[in-house]
């Protein structure tokens, strides 16, 4: 990871007016602060999570930083270029990849995207030979390449779709939910993938998720947005931290039993001879949470769990502006 | 049958729910009606007398009656909701439901078009009235109008629920579906109101359903149906009854088909 | 390290040549289908010739207008126009295009918005409906008693149809990029193509002034098939206009092409600004 600055966002705001019907006629003109002044730096090299609720302003931000969309207010920068003005020029080196919406074309059998694409971007022919090369076997299209694009599976297409947008040697790729509808073999590929990408060719990426478990396996540093504004930009281990979710430790018991009445917990859950003790804070050391377990009763086995992502994300949000 | 009414209803809601578009549309027919009327205006003074028994504003009439009655029955298709089904395979859900298939979609398209004729057929009317000189039906005509009005959505119903269902055999239903509606815009009168066509091509369009849909409404309208008004309803409802029984024949061996194939 | 330069920059006309390319060679997968689809636009679009040949049946001018001339001003309307269905047709698709989001794919790809929605989904079928302009426009010249020589009917004729074919163009590109603000106006945007077309095909004398003012200073219709068919047939325009004004079409056209690009690039603005 270098120290070049190549995503920046300073005070980004977008602002939509919506109509909306109040009553039989009348009309009302509402804002809906989609963006609500967000400052963002991204380093050359970095992958880093962009996570928030449905609604946060994750899609926005993204099609403000292609230049889909004008902001409202402050400024967007990449490679110290307005993507507002320079649309066509950044776009040769920017790949991205919509979950939902893909950017091949459906009747056709999915080389000819590639073909199709290659034209579009102007990839010079040695270049191109490459890439499919390396693309074809790592996101394994061998099989797939002629069949019409309609007709692939979700896994399938998202992986023609990866490629499409790597076809160029982008320098920058934005990725919209990428393992969203995939299957966990699919997820893990696209995942190793992803990480490949970033390691070995120091390719900078903007992952947009909602799959927690795409967070922790790819990104260290993790940016939480929620209605419109950065409410974490950190390491995930921060996140936990800021997010106050505290570990669990599992006892399970030579027999069914009572809540065990220990310190420092609450009884998060009594399943037979399981137990779920929930650490109430960060203080608590789960060394001492089990010893008193085993003062109390006769305890089998222990395990200790780290909070589980999607709640960590959930304390988050719910906390809103730290 | 409570059922029916209720679909009926709510369709009728749906549709007014969609308010955006209306505006758009009574633009595009007035525009058209100000091409068309220059036109059968030009042709009327020329020839200086009455054609196929229509004056210069009966043919204005006739003009702005084909535009109001264009969304009416649904000419350019732009609802083909059970196409869709049917391609896609939805419909075999529909086809085992206790609702008749066909008796479902026409109470749909029963609020639909009572819909468009609130929204989509009296404003171009009314333009044409107020500002072209077109004729509002004499008032013993009017238990008449309504009467060829109903025939004709029952009719383009029929034609319609006919060609979607062709996506049962057809791989290429929609492909089917616009040549129709190109010889439906000729047919019932769209591209030139039938009245101007020479006899030995006027005479056999009248017969097919399409001039059922709007021609022959228009015909009601303005006093001059041929050869007589009730021969005219008459005709109306022939066809009506003719297609609609095609439909669940048609509808009859496409549940037998999709039993047999499985869907 | 040379042949990667020499590919360097496709420009966009390459682009288009191939992704029309990929059309016609998919058409050509299937050549029955395609010719029955040719076929059928051809005869399909040949009952609008029908139909003005039957007003005729009922008049034998229509403001002081032979049949034969007015075939021929409809054969060069609707030659200019189904050559300009053909080439920007594929614009109708823009609303579904914002819609669903396409529009968004194009906007993230190094070339312009335009070009890319122009070289997607060509029809080549509408080969068809030029066909059925193109016979049009031959019995009315054959019919017809035509002034100039025949070499300068030729170039009339030419000159006509690349200034229909702009006009027509221009209409189309300024009417659909009402969309950009309205979504899904295909219906105002029909009107005013097809709607131009229609009017463009009958003289301009059977309309109102008001439409008459509108069809030659803001719309200019009215010299994409009148003004030419005027020269062609040898008449002096009865509302005074200059015999030049039959050659003005491919200036004309290209002025209005000006204009309607530039309304295309405030619509883009517009979308950007407020999405969608």
């Amino acid at each position: 990871m270098s120290d070049e600055v190549l995503i920046e966002l300073a005070g980004a705001e977008k602002v939509f007016s919506q109509r909306i019907r109040r009553g039989r006629l009348r009309r009302q003109r509402r804002d809906v602060r989609a963006v609500d002044g967000i400052d963002l730096t991204v380093r050359r090299g970095e992958m880093v999570g962009y996570l928030g609720p449905n609604g946060a302003g994750k899609s926005t931000t993204v099609k403000m930083l292609t230049g889909i969309l004008v902001p409202s207010g402050g400024t967007v920068r990449v490679d110290g270029l307005d993507p507002n003005r320079h649309r066509i020029e950044l776009a040769r080196r920017v790949g991205v990849v919509f979950g939902q919406r893909s950017q091949l074309w459906p009747d056709l059998p999915l080389v000819d995207s590639f073909e199709l694409l290659r034209h579009i971007y102007a990839v010079p022919a040695a270049d191109y030979r490459a890439r499919r090369a390396e693309l074809d076997e790592l996101l394994d299209l061998g099989d797939i390449l002629a069949t019409p694009v309609r007709q692939l599976s979700l896994g399938q297409r998202m992986r023609g779709d990866l490629a499409a947008a790597l076809l160029h040697g982008p320098e920058l790729v934005y990725l919209d939910e990428p393992t969203i509808g995939l299957d966990v073999v699919a997820k893990d590929r696209v995942r190793r993938f992803l990480a490949h990408l970033n390691a070995e060719r120091g390719v900078t990426v903007l992952l947009t998720t909602h799959d927690l478990v795409d967070v922790e396996r790819l990104c260290r540093r993790v940016v939480v947005i929620d209605h419109g504004r950065v409410v974490h930009d950190g390491d995930l281990a921060a996140l936990v931290r800021a997010s106050g979710a505290t570990r669990t430790v599992v006892v399970t018991l030579a027999e069914p039993g009572p809540p065990l009445d220990v310190p420092g917990v609450v009884v998060a859950e009594v399943d037979g001879v399981r137990q779920r003790l929930r650490l109430t804070s960060e203080d608590v050391s789960a060394s001492a949470v089990v010893a008193a377990a085993m003062a109390r009763a006769e305890v089998v086995d222990i395990a200790v769990e780290e909070p589980a992502i999607d709640e960590v994300v959930a304390a988050v949000y719910q906390r809103g502006l730290a | 049958m409570r059922v029916y009414v209720e679909v009926a209803r709510r369709s009728f809601r749906r549709f007014a729910t969609y308010r955006g578009a209306t505006g758009a549309a009574l633009f595009t027919n007035t525009f058209f009606g100000i091409v068309l009327t220059a036109v059968v205006v030009a042709v009327s003074r020329e020839r200086g007398s009455a054609i196929g028994g229509l004056d210069e504003a009966g043919l204005v009439t006739q003009v702005w009656l084909g535009q109001g009655m264009i969304a009416v029955v649904d000419v350019f298709v732009r609802h083909p909701e059970l196409m869709e089904r049917i391609r896609s395979g939805d419909v075999v859900v529909d086809l085992f439901r206790p609702v008749d298939l066909q008796a479902w979609w026409a109470a749909v398209d029963g609020g639909r078009a009572a819909y468009e004729v609130l929204v989509r057929f009296l404003p171009p009317v009314t333009i044409g009235v107020v500002l072209f000189g077109a004729r509002l039906p004499a008032g013993r005509d009017v238990p008449a109008v309504v009467a060829a009005l109903v025939l004709a959505v029952a009719v383009s119903f029929g034609i319609r629920f006919l060609a979607y269902c062709s996506g049962f055999w057809l791989l290429d239903a929609k492909g089917a579906v616009r040549m129709l509606m190109t010889v439906w815009i000729v047919g019932a009168g769209m591209t030139i109101p039938l009245p101007l066509l020479p006899d030995a091509v006027e005479v056999p369009l009248r017969a097919l359903p399409f001039a059922s849909t709007i021609q022959l409404v228009s015909d009601v309208w303005t006093g001059t149906a041929r050869p007589s008004l009730p021969g005219s309803l008459g005709l109306q409802a022939a066809w009506a009854v003719a297609l609609i029984g095609a439909g669940r024949v048609v509808q009859a061996r496409a549940t037998r088909k999709v039993v047999v194939q499985g869907g | 390290m040379a042949e990667a330069t020499a590919d360097r920059r496709l420009g966009p006309g390459r682009v288009y040549a191939r992704l029309v390319g990929a059309e016609v060679r998919s058409a050509m997968e299937y050549p029955a289908s395609f010719a029955l689809g040719v076929v059928s636009s051809l005869l399909l679009t040949g009952l609008s010739l029908v139909g003005v040949a039957a007003v005729f049946t009922n008049v034998d001018e229509l403001s002081g207008w032979t049949a034969e001339e007015v075939v021929l001003l409809y054969g060069l309307a609707s030659t200019g126009f189904y050559l300009t269905d053909l080439l920007v047709g594929q614009l109708d698709e823009l609303g579904l295009m914002i819609r669903t989001g396409t529009l968004d794919v194009l906007l993230l790809r190094p070339r312009r918005v335009l070009p890319q929605i122009l070289a997607g989904d060509v029809d080549l079928r509408s080969l068809g409906k030029v066909a059925q302009g193109l016979v049009a426009l031959a019995i009315g010249l054959s019919l017809a008693d035509l002034a100039p020589s025949p070499a300068a009917v030729a170039l009339r004729v030419l000159v006509a149809l690349v200034g229909a074919t702009a006009i027509y163009a221009a209409v189309w590109i300024a009417s659909i990029s009402i969309c950009f603000w309205l979504v899904d106006s295909r219906e105002v945007s029909a009107a005013f193509t097809y709607g131009g077309r229609d009017m463009s095909s009958y003289p301009l004398g059977i309309y109102g002034q008001a439409l008459r003012e509108v069809a030659r200073f803001v719309i200019p219709l009215a010299f994409a098939a009148y003004y030419p068919t005027l020269g062609l047939v040898g008449r002096a325009d009865p509302l005074g206009g200059s015999p030049a004004l039959a050659w003005a079409g491919p200036l004309v056209g290209a002025v209005a092409l000006a204009v309607a690009l530039a309304v295309w690039r405030t619509g883009l603005r517009a979308y950007r600004s407020t999405g969608a």
